[in-house]
């Protein structure tokens, strides 16, 4: 694993509960960094960036997490495909469609396998909500409705991921979940994209040749609390709704009451571990591809000229966007 | 002027809903006087009339100007076809009547203006129909304006309704709605009560509009050329995002009415309230699936509505939605429908 920051214990302890993947590795610029998460995760540390990694020996690993600030996302999946290693990347894949498409075409060419951490397709109430459609219980789907709240960026506002330069913004960095979301549930790629965004608010607003439409939105500055998840999925022969973890997921122990709130986003990083690792053993494509990643990242695009012009963005079948 | 013991009511067609005029029957303080409604109104309107009159225990009396003249209403309660609103609400304002409105307030923001202009000049009260008397929206109303969220940036609400219009598209199921069906689309006619509960818990209005609407589901929407669906995003006043989601989903699509849920987020904290959640779920040995239907708990929202109308008649204040408010209501839907139309964020008309 490529970089030991804020994301680097979830995907430990999510490689640690793997029956397919484990962390050997994990490597990092920042000692203090390398060496707390591979003392956690009974991991060896190097200190140094991935080159020098790659340089030292890296015979024994078979794959890479790049787990590193977005603006280095590409670079490092690249010398990791050009070492032959498989690839999970964090998503964005790339902070451009353009960058993420070389990367994927890279790949492709070298013969390994890319999947990208679209991480809200492994959360179980959405594989649930997935399953229903596969199984034809929800009929054509026509609208998906979602909601999803973080906490702010933890840290000073100088880290990364305050700095759209690096970050891609919040189309990039955060809307990818809900654009290949989207993609993953209508199953269709939208030809109309109207977005709405404030420095810590962004309201994305589908629509589909078909007819169906989304609407998804995203708040980054709650200043308590754990986060808000909800889901829903209107199809027409009925409808899903994954609704707040914090209210669906209660593990009651007996004894005196207590609830826990159940891990939603540990479960999905567990099985998101697993489907990479399968889909090497199995020698398939996992099935969130560098292909879903570029196409999530031409409509993230889209979003962010929609926000700027305060026009719909139109999205041309070549992937081009006319706002 | 002090305010009567009972105001006297007039119940102005049937021809939408009987539940706004049912509202006030037993209701101490208003006496539902009859029913009346245009001679020239269709057969099935004047049947529905006398359905509502003896439900009401009045009689039912064709010929509006005749009626009002005999019962010297103090409020009129108008639920006809859409397209008969503002024409018998503005003959009810003109005759000097505070006007009880069913949703939609009309067809247009033309004939919305219209209503605005006759209560005004008449110096009367009007209120359109709403549920912003429900649970869950005095709750997110109340805090909202006591600060608990800090100041809002962001107002999302779910409004589905859990019935069916007829045959699913693609079916080969003969039609069971009759051609002469005249609904309109949800958004249209629906989109009021969404709409009503934004305009409440913030106390905003919308400056832009985006829409997208589908007939996608329904196979009579879809011959009609109108939305079963539709997903709304809104610029609103203080540089506050709103977003609706409405739609008849179906009724196997929610074990209530449907799910109506807000989201609100501010400044220092956020709120969701939905209504009607499930209250009260009952399991019992021998309840096939599709019978544990969840029941409510709620009977009050219509009879708390009617209450604010008796604080405003009794007060000379504001009703809960008034004319101006319902006429920016449609100008959103309007304008929805337009961007649905051309692609592109319409404006919200202002009042000229």
């Amino acid at each position: 694993m490529v970089g030991c920051g804020r994301n680097a214990s979830a995907l430990a302890a999510g490689a640690a509960a793997s029956d397919i993947c484990e962390l050997t590795d994990v490597i990092d610029i920042a000692p203090d960094a390398a060496r707390s998460v591979a003392r956690a995760a009974g991991a060896r540390a190097h200190v140094g960036d991935f080159d020098s990694f790659l340089e030292s020996g890296a015979d024994a690993i078979d794959a890479v997490i790049v787990n590193t600030p977005n603006d280095s996302h590409a670079d490092i999946a690249r010398s990791a495909i050009a070492a032959g290693r498989h690839v999970l990347v964090e998503k964005p894949l790339a902070l451009s469609a353009d960058a993420a498409g070389a990367v994927h075409r890279a790949a492709e060419i070298a013969g390994v396998r890319l999947m990208v951490a679209h991480t809200l397709r492994f959360m179980p109430a959405n594989a649930h909500v997935r399953r229903a459609l596969d199984d034809g219980e929800l009929g054509r789907p026509g609208m998906l409705r979602s909601h999803r709240w973080l906490r702010r960026f933890p840290g000073p506002p100088a880290g990364w991921k305050h700095d759209p330069a690096r970050s891609g913004g919040l189309a990039v960095h955060e809307a990818v979940h809900e654009i290949d979301q989207a993609l993953w549930l209508i199953g269709e790629r939208p030809t109309h994209v109207q977005a709405q965004a404030t420095p810590d608010l962004l309201q994305i607003h589908l629509g589909y040749e078909s007819g169906a439409m989304a609407i998804c939105g995203i708040a980054t500055g709650l200043p308590l609390g754990s986060g808000y998840y909800s889901l829903a999925l209107i199809g027409s022969l009925g409808a899903a709704y994954a609704d707040d973890h914090h209210n669906v997921h209660l593990l009651y122990r007996g004894g005196r009451p207590q609830a826990l709130v159940s891990d939603q986003r540990a479960s999905a990083v567990r099985a998101q571990l697993d489907e990479f690792g399968s889909a090497i053993a199995e020698n398939r494509n996992p099935s969130v591809s560098g292909a879903d990643a570029v196409a999530a990242l031409q409509i993230a695009e889209a979003v962010a000229a929609s926000g700027a012009a305060g026009r719909t963005a139109h999205l041309t079948e070549s992937g081009n966007v006319i706002a | 002027m002090s305010s009567p013991e009972r105001y006297r009511v007039l119940a102005l067609s049937a021809a939408k809903h009987d539940y706004v005029a049912l509202a006030f029957k037993d209701h101490p303080r208003f006496q539902v006087m009859g029913v009346s409604d245009e001679s020239s109104a269709a057969d099935w309107v004047h049947e529905q009339n006398e359905q509502l009159a003896a439900n009401l225990g009045v009689a039912y009396e064709p010929g509006v100007d005749a009626a009002i003249a005999r019962h010297r209403p103090d409020v009129a309660v108008v639920s006809p076809e859409a397209a008969r609103h503002a024409q018998l609400s503005v003959r009810a304002a003109n005759a000097g009547l505070h006007v009880v409105q069913d949703k939609p307030m009309a067809p247009t923001v033309a004939d919305c203006d219209a209503i605005v202009d006759a209560v005004e000049r008449a110096g009367v009260r009007f209120l359109l129909w709403n549920r912003n008397t429900q649970p869950a929206i005095v709750e997110a109303q109340r805090a909202v304006h006591a600060g608990e969220i800090g100041e809002p940036r962001a107002i999302h609400v779910d409004f589905f309704f859990s019935k069916d219009a007829g045959v699913l598209l693609g079916s080969d199921e003969p039609e069971e709605i009759p051609e002469s069906w005249l609904s309109e689309g949800e958004l249209t006619v629906e989109g009021i009560y969404p709409l009503a509960h934004m305009r409440h818990i913030l106390g905003l209005d919308a400056l832009r509009a985006f829409g997208r609407t589908s007939a996608h589901f329904f196979r009579r929407h879809a011959e009609r050329g109108v939305e079963d669906i539709a997903t709304v995003t809104l610029e609103m006043e203080g540089g506050v995002i709103g977003s609706l989601c409405i739609g008849r989903i179906g009724a196997p699509s929610h074990p209530n009415i449907g799910e109506l849920r807000v989201h609100v987020i501010g400044s220092t904290g956020a709120l969701v309230v939905a209504e009607p959640r499930p209250e009260i779920a009952v399991y019992t040995r021998g309840l096939a699936p599709e019978d544990a239907r969840n029941r409510r708990t709620d009977e009050e929202t219509d009879r708390r509505q009617v209450d604010l109308l008796l604080a405003a008649l009794d007060t000379g204040g504001d009703t809960l939605l008034t004319a101006r408010q319902g006429r920016h209501i449609v100008a959103i839907v309007e304008a929805a429908l337009a961007s649905a139309r051309s692609g592109q964020p319409c404006k919200v008309s202002r009042p000229s």
